[in-house]
């Protein structure tokens, strides 16, 4: 039940996705308004704070969301989650580069070209099995792919690239 | 045999090398599966890097004290920043606790020790960090010790780490290492194998390549032989279709061999020839026997060649297997010229046998022409002696008489010697005794030994065993030829005969009947014979000597008919000679001893008191007539002559004779004819005996004179002892002398009706008796109703053959031969005097009563 629920809801909120994009690409992105778990800076078109855009945990919420059940080679069992498409997101953003730098609290860092992103995968999680993910537990935001649904994912590229405890993106030329 | 070795060694070693190919085909995929399976594990990197993770905790454990300890050092510590860092310490500690490899550490000692240590450091500081600031302001220091003295451990668990996954790595590296390496000898292993199959397989193919050359090559001497061949050779399959036609089939039948493989092998045979021949014509079911022909050697069939010609032809059919189809293979040659040259011999065969036959004849018909006019001779000197000579006409006359009896002699020899070249000469064994025998033969030659003043003598080797079973006339005849001849070329010298009786019971009988071998040398002391005549002898016409034999008249036949003699006996001649010592001519005999004193010309018969008889002489030649009439009427008889068949039947019909000599051979009507007509007359001399006269003697004369109702023969020149003998035997009652059967001319052999009567009793003679007269009355009854119808025929001949074996049980000859003539006439469906030859049955029959009636039951 609750799976359809949440089907339900993600097929409304991909049905009002044109008006948000709309909404955003005028640069009105909104001011965040908790706490800010993701600054984005570099090479993007809409920005709400300087030449950056940033985000509280509610603006991710807003946005188009993905989710998956797999393995990680840092978790026991299977777990489900949900985040935000890195591709959404940056697009969101109106970006013009093609590199983009994810920074962790730790300053642990991973490039992405984005060519090669794929348009639900890696996401952005914030939720494991429904809830926020702890500091102190590779959240609150970890960027994720699905490791179990393909060998592609279980490269240690994919590794390197699942950054946790994520909170700078920069996007570069 | 070492050709098979050679080529099944390789295939077998060709199997274990691909074998074992496979084999390494196997482990190399298996291997290359386990490679896979490494390399995914490397390429999928599911031990994420623990090192990685314990070294950035080393570095955010100094991180997080630094940040502890910036915060002790300044007035207003950044407490938010050592919470951060604290959580980051937090996570990265969390994370190895959820890495998979974290077990395989664990077990190490120092490792665990740490391990708590840091946990505990953490569990411990996570309410001062979730607690109010003043509280964490308060614990900084203490903090910083705390942070110091884990240093060490975060250290360990990065060392420890390192050490453990560095083994763990070389364990796997040393480990892909030995499955590449397993794999590459694997690979080695396997090109080797496939070179060998290679080389395996470049065998073969040389192989191969060089049967298939040994193939062609036969094929070639095969192709070279049948076109060589002077026999046409046809090769078809199970229909008769053509498949091969060599040369010389070509040639023979005038046909390429592309025009021949469009037809049937039929085509080339003449239709009537094809019946033996259809073997292409397969059943159905195809399993029709083979052909006739087929497998039996050469058989000859007419052949037809392109042109309509026909020919013979010799054909041999074999039947084959190519090892995929039944083949017939057909060997033919054409036979026209042998054939014809076969034709051309037969015919050459049939003119030399006919040649033969003629000169058979000729000698026949020569004798008799000689013999004849030497008999008169012979006969005039007889009485030319009995007349008023002088002492030097006697002299004379006593030589004309010896040259006239050697002639007589030679026309005799020639004489037997046409009898044995024409299988006539009749060999009839009768118990003999051979001492006698050899006694007189030895007693007529005592003039010629005393003469060449050779001394004579004859005895026995081992008992003598004079009484045997064989002809006497022959032996004699083989003995003076041989004797004669040892005379002849023995002057002063010995002649002697050995007789010898070696016995060997009859192997075929029960053993009570002996078969024993008489051996007779005739050994002389003389010139001897050269080895290289040695095997000539007894061949005809060979003199030694052709001076001497001039001399001595030999005409070179006595041997040849000797050998004939001998081998009409049954045994053997033979001769063995050395030049200038003697020869020994021998003779092997079989013969049987028969118990003595059964010797017919042994015991001098008693001179019978002479009878003076009415006798008829019917002779051609004026000459022999006169002799013979002239001697019969010497001896008191009275003599009629008359000088051909037709006169003598008149005379024997108006005259009763006491017997009738009667010429075979004469113009107008011949002995055979007028002897038929004078017993199937009613002319007094019906039932006179009648004796042949006649040069010719042959067998076939013999039935003829029988045939003809004659009652015995005399063969001429008649001598005046012959005549006496008839004339006794004639007054005695007896039969012709020289009669071989039953007269079939008398009406009643008296003699044997007494034996019958004498041996059945006289009841039971008299019954059957009655019962023949009452049989015969019937049949002749039912005969005078004139010829019958076929089927009626055949019964009335089976009567008569019955009357005819019940009257000769009666001694009715003439009865029985009268019936035997009905029958044949019943048998053969003559019609033409049938009623004459009834009427004279019925007149046969009516005088046996008569004659049977003097001889009532009871006389």
């Amino acid at each position: 039940m609750r799976k359809l629920r949440r089907a339900i809801s993600a097929l409304i909120v991909g049905l009002m996705l044109p008006l948000t994009t709309a909404a955003l690409a005028e640069g009105a992105l909104v001011e965040p308004t908790g706490r800010v778990v993701l600054t984005v800076s570099g090479k993007i078109s809409v920005t709400n704070s300087g030449d950056t855009a940033r985000f509280d945990m509610e603006m991710l919420r807003a946005l188009p969301a993905q989710s998956f059940s797999t393995t990680t080679l840092w978790t026991e069992g299977v777990h489900e989650f949900t985040g935000v498409p890195l591709a959404v997101l940056l697009q969101e953003l109106g970006i013009s580069g093609s590199t983009v730098d994810a920074w962790a609290i730790n300053d642990y860092l991973a490039e992405f070209d984005v060519s090669e992103l794929e348009p639900n995968v890696p996401i952005i999680a914030y939720a494991m099995d429904g809830q926020p993910m702890p500091r102190r537990d590779k959240g609150p935001l970890w960027i994720v792919y699905p490791y179990d649904s393909s060998d592609h994912y279980r490269t240690e590229v994919v590794y390197s690239r699942s950054v946790w405890q994520l909170d700078r993106l920069d996007v570069l030329e | 045999m070492s050709r098979v070795r050679d080529l099944t060694r390789p295939r077998r070693f060709g199997a274990v090398l691909a074998g074992f190919a496979a084999v390494l085909l196997v482990l190399a995929v298996l291997l290359s599966i386990e490679v896979r399976s490494n390399l995914r594990r490397l390429a999928s990197a599911s031990s994420e890097n623990v090192q990685w993770t314990l070294s950035q905790m080393e570095v955010e454990m100094l991180e997080f004290t630094n940040a502890v300890i910036l915060a002790t050092t300044t007035g207003t510590p950044d407490l938010e920043r050592v919470r951060l860092e604290f959580d980051i310490l937090f996570n990265r500690v969390q994370t190895l606790y959820g890495s998979p490899f974290l077990h395989q550490i664990v077990a190490e000692r120092n490792f665990r020790g740490s391990l708590n240590a840091t946990q505990r450091f953490l569990d411990d500081t996570v309410p001062l960090m979730d607690g109010p600031d003043d509280r964490l302001r308060a614990a900084l220091p203490d903090l910083v010790r705390q942070a110091s003295d884990l240093r060490l451990d975060v250290r360990k668990l990065a060392v420890v780490a390192l050490g453990h996954f560095a083994g763990q790595s070389d364990a796997r590296r040393e480990d892909v290492a030995d499955t590449l390496i397993r794999l590459a000898v694997l690979a080695i292993l396997l090109v080797a194998a496939l070179v060998g199959l290679v080389i395996y397989m470049l065998g073969i193919y040389r192989q191969t390549r060089d049967r298939g050359a040994a193939l062609a090559r036969l094929n070639q001497r095969m192709n070279t032989i049948l076109a060589t061949s002077l026999d046409g050779v046809i090769v078809t399959d199970r229909d008769g279709q053509v498949l091969e036609f060599n040369e010389a089939a070509q040639r023979i039948f005038g046909m390429d061999a592309a025009e021949a493989r469009r037809h049937r092998i039929d085509v080339f045979f003449a239709p009537e020839s094809l019946r033996e021949f259809d073997f292409g014509r397969t059943a159905p079911g195809g399993s029709e026997p083979e052909a006739p022909i087929v497998g039996h050697g050469r058989v000859q069939l007419d052949a037809t060649r392109a042109d309509g010609t026909v020919f013979p032809v010799e054909i041999a059919i074999q039947s084959a297997f190519d090892g995929k189809d039944d083949l017939l293979v057909a060997f033919l040659r054409d036979i026209s010229r042998r054939v014809a040259d076969e034709k051309e011999l037969v015919q050459a065969r049939d003119r030399a046998l006919a040649g033969e036959q003629a000169k058979a004849s000729f000698l026949t018909v020569m004798s008799h022409e000689i013999r004849t006019p030497l008999n008169g001779l012979l006969g005039n000197l007889a009485l030319l002696q009995g007349s008023d000579l002088t002492p030097e006409q006697g002299q004379f006359v006593r030589n004309m008489d010896i040259s006239g009896k050697v002639l007589m002699r030679h026309v005799d020899s020639v004489l037997d010697l046409a009898r044995f070249e024409a299988g006539k000469a009749e060999i009839t064994p009768r118990p003999t005794n051979l001492s006698n025998l050899v006694q007189n033969v030895i007693d007529g030659q005592t003039g010629l030994a005393d003469h060449n003043a050779t001394t004579l003598d004859w005895h026995w080797v081992g008992p003598p065993a004079p009484w045997l079973r064989l002809d006497p006339a022959a032996l004699e005849q083989v003995l003076l030829n041989l004797l004669g001849n040892a005379l002849k070329f023995t002057p002063r010298g010995q002649v002697k005969i050995e007789l010898e009786l070696s016995g060997a019971v009859d192997g075929a009988g029960n053993g009570t009947q002996r078969s024993d071998t008489l051996e007779i040398r005739v050994i002389d002391t003389g010139q001897g014979i050269p080895e290289a005549d040695l095997h000539r002898v007894f061949e005809d016409f060979v003199t030694r000597d052709v001076s001497f034999g001039r001399l001595t008249g030999g005409t070179g036949l006595g041997l040849g008919i000797a050998r004939r003699i001998v081998e009409a006996m049954g045994g053997e001649i033979g001769v063995e000679s050395t030049l200038g010592v003697g020869s020994v001519f021998w003779l092997r005999l079989p013969v049987r001893r028969v118990r003595p004193g059964t010797d017919a010309d042994g015991a001098d018969s008693p001179a019978p008191a002479a009878r003076a008889l009415d006798i008829l002489v019917v002779e051609d030649n004026e000459i022999n007539r006169d002799v013979t009439c002239q001697m019969l009427r010497r001896d008191g008889h009275t003599v009629t002559c008359t000088s051909n068949g037709m006169s003598g039947m008149n005379h024997a019909h108006n005259h009763r004779f006491d017997v009738i000599l009667m010429d075979i051979s004469m113009p107008v009507m011949d002995g055979f004819q007028a002897a038929r007509n004078i017993r199937n007359s009613d002319g007094a001399s019906r039932d006179s005996p009648i004796i042949a006269v006649s040069a010719n003697v042959l067998q076939q004369d013999r039935h003829e004179i029988e045939r003809a109702g004659m009652n015995g023969f005399l063969a001429k020149p008649l001598t005046g002892t012959q005549l006496r003998d008839l004339i006794e035997a004639i007054s005695s009652g007896a039969p012709a002398p020289a009669a071989a059967r039953p007269d079939a001319a008398t009406l009643i052999d008296t003699q044997h009706l007494h034996a019958t009567r004498t041996g059945l009793g006289d009841d039971v003679f008299d019954g059957l008796l009655g019962r023949f007269c009452t049989e015969t009355d019937t049949l002749l009854s039912d005969l005078v109703c004139g010829p019958p119808a076929p089927e009626r025929a055949k019964v009335l001949a089976a009567r008569c053959h019955k009357s005819a074996g019940s009257a000769a049980v009666f001694g009715l000859n003439r009865l029985r031969n009268a019936l035997l003539q009905m029958e044949t006439a019943l048998k053969t469906g003559e019609t033409r005097g049938f009623d004459t030859q009834v009427a004279r049955l019925g007149n046969v029959w009516d005088e046996s009563r008569a004659a049977l009636h003097p001889q009532p039951p009871g006389m």
